[in-house]
């Protein structure tokens, strides 16, 4: 039994389906005491590979005991700090960093069309972190709305719309 | 309530999601809560691939009502105490968090044959005011293979089995 979710875990049923249900590297952009260890966990199995993104590096240094070959963590606070990763075919990213940094790799990503399913974490103001420019880009959209703040699948090629029935 | 990382009733949820992505087959949780059974309804569901059929049983109805709406013909909401009907099936694997805690050692028992893999909350060692009655000691090491998750030192969440467990496993932090 538990009591209620945590805020900053609303996401967590989504991005592991997202995951799951995909293949291919997985590119966590903001680390986080929720995501990265479930992250970690889901990838570890098969060694699938996974990268952490994050700009702060004090913020970082926290869980750099998840550090392994198969799961890399670069300090990167924009995309043009990390060009090589909009090259990737992600299978799935998780974008939930720091405020300002969240609509660049949004917009980087969306432009590179490398990346199949990217969830989205905070998306029930419209115009919070910018996101609205971005994710309208988008053809393919979901939105997870049982708890607040809300969390987004966004595809520019595959359907998402398989998440209700798992959610 | 939190460790200063994270609520302290999520501390299973990573070891719990990466066994069931790691394993194929139908899911038991014994004790349904907000963490555990929307994680294992959105990682059993049927996404981009088909069903595996999930059980959720709980001793408290009340709880299992704030749950009603994840009811799908593939997850299955039981108000229950006895778990005997659930004896007669092979569980990949089965997730034991429920209430009250002195139930836990009778329905591990009940399934022991029936489980290939477990995933058992709340196994550090017991506090010595005795309101963590779980009496694991009297049933947890009957089995072969056991791996202790504690990244999270007051909650530890065990992997246990007959056959030998994965060794991905000891890699988790």
């Amino acid at each position: 039994m538990s009591g209620q979710w945590d805020i900053y875990a609303t996401h967590l049923p989504v991005l592991a389906a997202v995951v799951d249900n995909s293949q291919g590297p997985v590119l966590e952009h903001g680390v986080g005491y929720y995501s990265t260890p479930l992250l970690h966990a889901l990838c570890a199995g098969t060694e699938r590979r996974i990268v952490s993104v994050n700009g702060d590096p004090l913020w970082f240094e926290r869980f750099r005991n998840y550090a392994r070959p198969w799961h890399e963590f670069r300090l990167a606070a924009m995309p043009e700090d990390a060009p090589d990763l909009l090259d990737v075919e992600w299978g799935a990213v998780l974008i939930d960093g720091a405020c300002l940094e969240r609509a660049p790799w949004l917009k980087a990503l969306w432009a590179a069309d490398r990346a199949r399913f990217i969830v989205v974490h905070d998306t029930e103001i419209p115009t919070s972190y910018d996101y609205t420019p971005v994710l309208s880009k988008f053809s393919y959209r979901y939105d997870a709305k049982m708890r607040v703040p809300w969390t987004s699948v966004v595809s520019r090629h595959a359907t998402v719309q398989w998440l209700e029935r798992c959610l | 309530m939190d460790n200063g990382e994270c609520d302290l009733w999520s501390t299973h949820l990573p070891v719990l999601a990466a066994c069931v992505a790691n394993t194929e087959g139908p899911v038991l949780e014994l004790g349904c809560g907000h963490y555990s059974t929307r994680l294992l309804h959105a990682l059993c569901g049927p996404g981009l691939r088909p069903a595996r059929r999930l059980v959720t049983c709980d001793t408290d109805p009340s709880w299992l009502r704030k749950f009603a709406h994840l009811r799908t013909s593939w997850h299955e909401m039981v108000a229950r105490a006895d778990v005997e009907p659930y004896t007669h099936a092979a569980w990949a694997l089965i997730f034991v968090d429920e209430a009250p805690a002195g139930h836990r050692i009778g329905v591990i028992r009940a399934l022991r044959q029936c489980g290939r893999l477990w995933v058992i909350n709340n196994t550090e060692p017991p506090v010595t005011d005795g309101r963590k009655a779980y009496r694991y000691d009297e049933i947890l090491p009957d089995f072969p293979h056991r791996f202790d998750y504690k990244r999270y030192p007051s909650t530890w969440t065990s992997v246990l089995s007959d056959v030998p467990l994965p060794s991905w496993l000891e890699g988790l932090v």
